[in-house]
């Protein structure tokens, strides 16, 4: 598959749903399944990953359920289900840290004029200068003005889920990469989730 | 649903335009609706997301998946009903939300394989059909009146938002405005060629109807202070009181004749109305006019003084276009109606003969190194100045939170003397709430009413003691209003609100 536009970014997933199929989806890695995603009844995502792990998705974040907020966890391993669920990924309103850096979903990059985005592709970028750490302590003035924020695009989203959401990343978000994609999908184009088809 | 109908879209603008040579010579509406039939083909490209993004960007949570839904089958009364359950400026909203910024246009699915659904313009279509031809029933009030009695200070779109909520909890609601009317900066701010005020009065009536009480001409912290308010009307209080305070500058030459705040222009021209302003001006502006800042409010000052003047206006903007925080559509209707644009360049000194301004020296600008939003901040090229002439500038360089009712009662301030709030919009002062822009500065007249909203909430949790089973606005509608309720048409045996 062919990135539509921008520099080249080593990473590429791409999740996707078929169409009738409400309630789970596979993502790809380079054109090969790495995982699969399955909706509860619960309104919460598991995540499988071919390896073996396996992680919680859910969209109750900070006590609540909340807009473009999704949080990651590790399930335990039925074998050991004394380990403790541990958060690895934390979205609130677009924004999330990682590796001691802001980062933002669907952010406009710097340099680019806002409506080059309204179509296309949507981008993942850095928020070098961000003055909060942690998603939940922004507060909300700089909630409300998060549109004017300006990044450095190091990840890039399109298309919709039973065309298969495209997800390229750069090296520094690698490491979470797969629960990063399936977060992408489930926050920006769940339409496929229950599409209908007559 | 089909998604073989074309798009209405004609490169960003999901909307017809009136005719820009003739639009420039009075205040009428730019936008043009679609016909019965466009809307509807434009519902039908709606794709029913089983998990409506568009709805998760709307800050009141306005079910636009079941207004397309509606819509597609020509039932309109269905759709305004949906709709107007959490939303009651449709109108307003529907015309002034930049729905491609951050909102339901921007989330919506469809953009990623073409154009998204144009949801303001079936929106507003669906609102002016309630208006003008259909009138609907109201929303409905809680069964149980509470007895209890919230005083709003501030009739703008957040306060009108929380009035109505309040209402429907069954609470007595009275709004406390200084100006004669309601609306706030929707009626003092937002021009009519945007937003005709017909528009806007018709959804106030409504809200007012329901018996939400208005007592217009009344300064809370003048006549009348927070503590006598709560002592002796009401149980408790939520500050809805908007911007207000300009940013103060201190150029050289900035005293001089014929330098004026834009945002008291546009209060002066739409305040009462433009006929009334135009029998009796307050801005001497001339025939060359300089327009500065790269806001939304510049353009809307600069194409009001090009239709009063049909002079020269120029908006001169410090960053490239490419920064400049106003909507795209906005900047493109004003080149067409013959508003010309500076970029890279920021006055250094106003200079006047006499006391009255003849000219602008202005810097030459260069983009430095980020600032803290990303934006790379405006450097001096040194050496590089030079000279406009004008008649007038109008300076749009953004406003502060209104701070006087802070100030003057003492209530805990945070960044430019907004007002501070926790999670639950509480205030210093027990009993009193506060929301919209006098909280977070300037944002939308759609953001102002979300918060308005959740504001009002919390307010009706604290009065009924109830505050341990808060459950917030969007995940009420994210457990309530999912796509089987609406498919068995579930949604109307839910209580209100
Ligand atoms: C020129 C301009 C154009 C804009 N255009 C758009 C647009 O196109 N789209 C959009 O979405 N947003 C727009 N906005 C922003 C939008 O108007 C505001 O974000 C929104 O109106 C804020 O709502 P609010 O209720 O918080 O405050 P306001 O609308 O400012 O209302 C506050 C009200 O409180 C009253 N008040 C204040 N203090 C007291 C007191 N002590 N006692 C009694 N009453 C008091 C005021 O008179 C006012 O009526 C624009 C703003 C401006 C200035
Ligand atoms: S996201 Fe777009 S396609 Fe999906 S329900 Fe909303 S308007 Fe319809």
């Amino acid at each position: 598959m062919n990135r539509p536009r921008g520099i080249a970014m080593p990473v590429e997933y791409s999740v996707k749903s078929e169409l009738g199929q409400f309630s789970s989806a596979k993502v790809f890695r380079d054109r090969v399944v790495v995982a699969t995603i399955q909706r509860e009844l619960t309104g919460d995502t598991l995540l499988f990953s071919s390896g073996g792990d396996s992680w919680r998705l859910s969209q109750r974040v900070d006590g609540e359920y909340r807009p473009f907020s999704i949080i990651v966890k590790t399930t335990s391993p039925r074998s050991n289900s004394m380990s403790v669920a541990r958060e690895i990924l934390k979205i609130r309103d677009h924004l999330f840290f990682h590796n001691r850096k802001m980062y933002m979903l669907s952010n406009v990059p710097e340099g680019r004029m806002q409506h080059h985005i309204h179509k296309g592709p949507k981008y993942i970028c850095r928020l070098d200068n961000f003055p909060f750490e942690d998603p939940s302590e922004v507060d909300s003035e700089t909630r409300s003005r998060l549109r004017r924020f300006r990044g450095v695009p190091v990840g890039e989203i399109s298309g919709i889920g039973h065309d298969g959401h495209r997800v390229w990343l750069e090296n520094e978000l690698l490491d979470i990469g797969l629960p990063l994609s399936a977060s992408a999908f489930l926050l920006y184009t769940t339409a496929s989730w229950k599409i209908r088809t007559n | 649903m089909s998604t073989n109908v074309s798009p209405k879209r004609v490169g960003p603008f999901p909307f017809p335009k009136s005719d820009p040579s003739k639009r420039v010579k009075d205040f009428s509406e730019v936008q043009q609706p679609y016909t019965m039939e466009e809307v509807q083909d434009e519902a039908k490209r709606c794709l029913q997301c089983g998990t409506p993004v568009c709805i998760d960007a709307c800050p009141v949570q306005m079910d636009v998946r079941g207004m397309c839904e509606a819509v597609s089958r020509g039932d309109l009364s269905t759709a305004y009903k949906r709709i107007r359950d959490t939303n009651p400026l449709l109108g307003v909203t529907a015309r002034c939300c930049p729905q491609l910024q951050s909102l339901c246009e921007d989330a919506c699915v469809m953009r990623w394989d073409g154009d998204p659904i144009s949801i303001g313009m079936i929106q507003r279509f669906v609102a002016d059909w309630e208006q003008r031809e259909s009138k609907q029933p109201s929303p409905e009030q809680s069964k149980e009146q509470t007895g209890k009695r919230v005083g709003i200070i501030g009739g703008g779109p957040a306060g009108l938002a929380a009035a109505e909520l309040l209402w429907r909890y069954g609470h007595a609601v009275t709004i406390y405005e200084q100006f004669g009317n309601l609306g706030g900066t929707a009626q003092y701010g937002i021009p009519d060629f945007h937003l005709p005020k017909d528009v806007l009065s018709y959804e106030i009536q409504s809200i007012s109807e329901l018996g939400v009480a208005t007592r217009t001409g009344v300064i809370v912290g003048s006549g009348i202070s927070l503590s006598q308010l709560l002592s002796d009307e009401v149980d408790a209080v939520l500050i809805t009181a908007g911007s207000k305070d300009p940013v103060k500058l201190d150029t050289p030459g900035i005293d001089s004749q014929g330098i004026y705040d834009c945002y008291a222009f546009l209060e002066a021209v739409y305040g009462k109305s433009v006929v009334s302003y135009v029998a009796n001006p307050t801005c001497i502006l001339g025939e060359k006019i300089l327009v500065i800042g790269g806001g939304d409010s510049a353009l809307d000052g600069a194409r009001t003084a090009k239709r009063l003047t049909q002079g020269s206006v120029t908006v001169v903007y410090r960053r490239t276009e490419k920064e400049m925080p106003s909507d795209p559509i906005m900047v493109q209707e004003a080149r067409e109606e013959g508003v010309e644009f500076i970029f890279l360049a920021d006055p250094a000194e106003y200079v006047s003969s006499g006391k009255r301004l003849t000219k602008v020296r202005m810097n030459t600008m260069e983009l430095g190194p980020p600032d803290q939003t990303g934006r790379r901040s405006p450097q001096i090229v040194k050496g590089k100045d030079f000279f406009m002439d004008c008649d007038s500038v109008l300076l749009a360089v953004g406003r502060g939170p209104n701070s006087f009712l802070q100030l003057k009662e003492g209530l805990k301030t945070g960044r430019k003397n907004s007002i501070a709030v926790d999670d639950h919009f509480k205030t210093s002062m027990r009993g009193v709430f506060a929301a919209g822009d006098v909280v977070t500065g300037e944002t939308l007249v759609v953001k102002a009413m979300g918060s308005g909203r959740e504001a009002a909430q919390r307010v009706h949790e604290y009065l009924m003691n109830i505050e341990d089973q808060h459950i917030s606005l969007y995940e009420t509608y994210f457990v309530r209003r999912s796509y089987e309720m609406m498919q068995a048409d579930l949604e109307g045996a839910l209580p209100p609100p």
